[in-house]
């Protein structure tokens, strides 16, 4: 079976800090994650659960648990998402995502590994924040706009992002 | 073996024509891509080059297409092995108040090292992009990647 991973860097002029507080506050992923809560134990075994927000509740409850926390430096994660059954049953183990904090003057880099993915995890389709090729970006560019200018980039709620 | 393709998307918080003047216009380039300036009129078929400071031309290649503000393809060589050329497409896509801007690096040479040059310098250039035209500033990380 063909594993895919999608790997995704950004350079944001921030502090590995507040990089760090951004990436596991519910308070702040609402606002840059499509309103999506993000609830993390900061221990390596505990829960991380993903939120959806009032009316985009077939989007899952995403439940998975810490691989690897290191503050300001390295987090990885399981994602557990509510499969359909067809692809619950090809699925093999959890995805993981890690994210790797790098320190480079003024800015840093963030790298975002999603790994153990299927190909049906990836949208061709390039008009829509569905599939992981898709959401990933348009998380990290919202992400990155909050912590830069002090406002996220207003992602369409509905996830359909249809350009006009 | 499969041949590398390279696809960067950011979505940035501006209108189509800005972020097609900040890759094409090197007031706007030398703001943000570590002091490089893209040159050209942009018209299919024209010559490009992206220079250096001392107009020394580090990338040089040609217009393959020009549909502003929405689309730029265009060759990418070293002027010291022209033969070794690749592509690069620019996409801009208004949505709502922002852009998604899609860059593809692909046609590679087989054996090219352009595409492991290149990897690592689309993120920051292009996260640096972002920076420039929602701050007014670019990243400032060019010596140090």
């Amino acid at each position: 079976m063909e594993k895919v991973e999608f790997v995704y860097a950004a350079f944001i002029r921030t502090t590995p800090e507040k990089l760090w507080e951004a990436l596991t506050s519910a308070n702040f992923s609402e606002k840059y994650w499509f309103g999506f809560r993000f609830e993390i134990e900061l221990r390596v075994g505990g829960k991380v659960r993903i939120l959806p927000p009032k009316g985009m509740e077939e989007h899952g409850d995403h439940a998975g648990e810490v691989l690897a926390c290191e503050p300001y430096r390295k987090l990885a994660y399981t994602w557990n998402v509510k499969d359909k059954p067809e692809l619950a049953k090809k699925r093999d183990g959890l995805s993981r995502v890690t994210y790797e904090i790098t320190p480079m003057g003024q800015q840093l880099k963030l790298r975002l590994i999603h790994e153990n993915l299927l190909p049906e995890d990836v949208e061709k389709n390039p008009n829509t924040f569905q599939g992981i090729n898709n959401g990933w970006p348009a998380v990290i560019s919202s992400l990155k706009s909050l912590l830069e200018t002090g406002e996220a980039i207003v992602l369409t709620p509905d996830c359909s992002g249809n350009p006009k | 073996m499969k041949k590398p393709k390279l696809v960067y998307t950011t979505y940035i918080r501006s209108t189509p024509k800005k972020t097609w003047d900040a890759i094409t216009k090197p007031e706007f380039t030398r703001q943000y891509w570590g002091g490089m300036a893209n040159v050209s009129d942009w018209k299919k078929g024209s010559q490009w080059q992206h220079l250096a400071k001392d107009n020394d031309a580090w990338i040089t290649g040609k217009v393959l297409e020009s549909a502003a503000p929405k689309r730029l393809v265009v060759t990418w060589a070293d002027p010291d092995k022209l033969p070794d050329k690749s592509r690069v497409t620019f996409e801009i896509e208004a949505m709502e108040d922002m852009v998604c801007l899609t860059v593809t690096h692909d046609n590679f040479k087989t054996g090219s090292k352009m595409a492991g040059a290149v990897a690592k310098g689309w993120p920051l250039v292009l996260s640096s992009l972002k920076t420039f035209l929602e701050t007014g500033t670019g990243l400032n990380a060019f010596c140090r990647s």
